[in-house]
């Protein structure tokens, strides 16, 4: 017990020091890059099943739960019911948002990158393009 | 195996159970389970140890997102994997750093990295930092890579698109991405740790030490060639449904 409540102020301590130096932990740029080849995975198995990339409207949430079918002419019958992502996979290490945006018809995902805003020089950047094997 | 404060039960319990999942998936797990028994494992807000009282904290996502493990959709798990064999590497050779060969490990590692040059430009200020992070991240990237070609071998598996040249695309990506060879960084700048930036280091992990972790925390099971991950041998073309 006396390690526990040893362990949750050092924890508290740490964590206040923590959300200035590291805010997100260690390594944020390899556990960031990573998480935007998750969402390009997702992406990837979205294209193959249905032929197409999310539109900007539908955005990263179409990996989650199928668009509206009417829209979107997707069978959602056919939609996996776990989704292709999960909600959380949808954003940084830091919990926010990445961001989807369609450029000449390809996906690009960008992370906010150390000053927290999309559309900086500092954003981590994936560009995804079509291979002949359509994943 | 030491008492948990109740509120350490929770954390303790899903690191348990995400240990059974990926034993059964043939992933390395040996260590892992060293760390459950010796070191009080809590949810904060971010992922790191803290040696001096044997503490792992992980956030709440990273347990989350491999609760009920499984390659299969949805995708999500990566980042976390990564996250939580790069922090029990750390916790791992914090158990073992005054017994050999560990100690020796730690030594020739940080002597490797004493000065070494940095992609700023500049050399790092913390060889020891830099060697821990270097250890971190080789297991965390390993066992990424292994679990994406894993994902996408199950995922083209259940979609009927498992093909011979899908196939050869995996394995293409996992031989390409495990030939990485740099690896960590050290806290630069800042007061008394505040304020640091992440500066990635840009000299090559020794053989000796990668060998060393791929030997006894990998246990093997990871090595750079697709054909011989056991845990991939299951996926032929046209498996699935």
């Amino acid at each position: 017990m006396r390690s526990a409540l040893l362990g949750a102020l050092l924890l508290a301590t740490v964590g206040m020091a923590g959300c200035r130096s590291e805010p997100c932990g260690h390594a944020v740029e390899k556990r960031d890059a990573l998480r935007l080849e998750t969402v390009s995975r997702a992406l990837r198995a979205w294209h193959a099943a249905h032929g197409r990339w999310p539109t900007a409207d539908e955005g990263l949430m179409a990996l989650v739960r199928c668009p509206a079918a009417s829209a979107s002419g997707i069978d959602c019958e056919r939609f996996p019911a776990t989704g292709y992502a999960t909600s959380d996979a949808l954003r940084d290490v830091c919990g926010r948002s990445i961001h989807y945006a369609l450029v000449g018809g390809q996906p690009r995902l960008s992370a906010p990158g150390p000053d927290g805003e999309v559309g900086t020089g500092d954003d981590r950047v994936i560009e995804i393009k079509t291979t002949p094997t359509g994943r | 195996m030491r008492s948990r404060a109740p509120d350490a039960v929770s954390a303790w319990m899903r690191f348990t159970d995400f240990i059974a999942a990926a034993t059964d998936l043939g992933m390395p797990t040996g260590f892992l389970q060293e760390i459950g028994a010796d070191y009080t494992i809590v949810m904060g807000d971010k992922d790191a140890i803290l040696p001096r009282i044997d503490m792992l904290i992980l956030r709440r996502d990273t347990l989350g997102a491999v609760d009920e493990l499984s390659p299969d959709l949805p995708f999500g798990e990566r980042s976390a994997i990564y996250t939580l064999y790069h922090e029990a590497t750390h916790a791992w050779l914090d158990l073992h750093a005054d017994a050999s060969p560990v100690a020796g490990v730690i030594a020739d590692g940080e002597a490797h990295y004493t000065d070494a040059p940095l992609t700023d430009g500049r050399a790092t200020s913390d060889a020891h930092r830099l060697f821990q992070e270097a250890a971190g991240d080789y297991v965390g990237s390993r066992m990424a890579h292994w679990w994406a070609a894993l994902a996408d071998l199950a995922v083209a598996a259940a979609t009927g698109t498992l093909t011979e040249a899908r196939r050869a695309a995996i394995a293409s990506a996992y031989e390409a991405a495990q030939s990485e060879t740099v690896f960590g960084y050290s806290p630069e700048g800042g007061l008394l740790g505040i304020g640091a930036a992440q500066v990635e280091t840009e000299r090559p992990a020794p053989d000796e030490l990668r060998a060393f972790l791929d030997c006894v925390l990998l246990e093997g099971k990871v090595p750079s060639g697709f054909a011989a991950v056991p845990a991939f041998a299951r996926f032929s073309a046209g498996s699935g449904r």
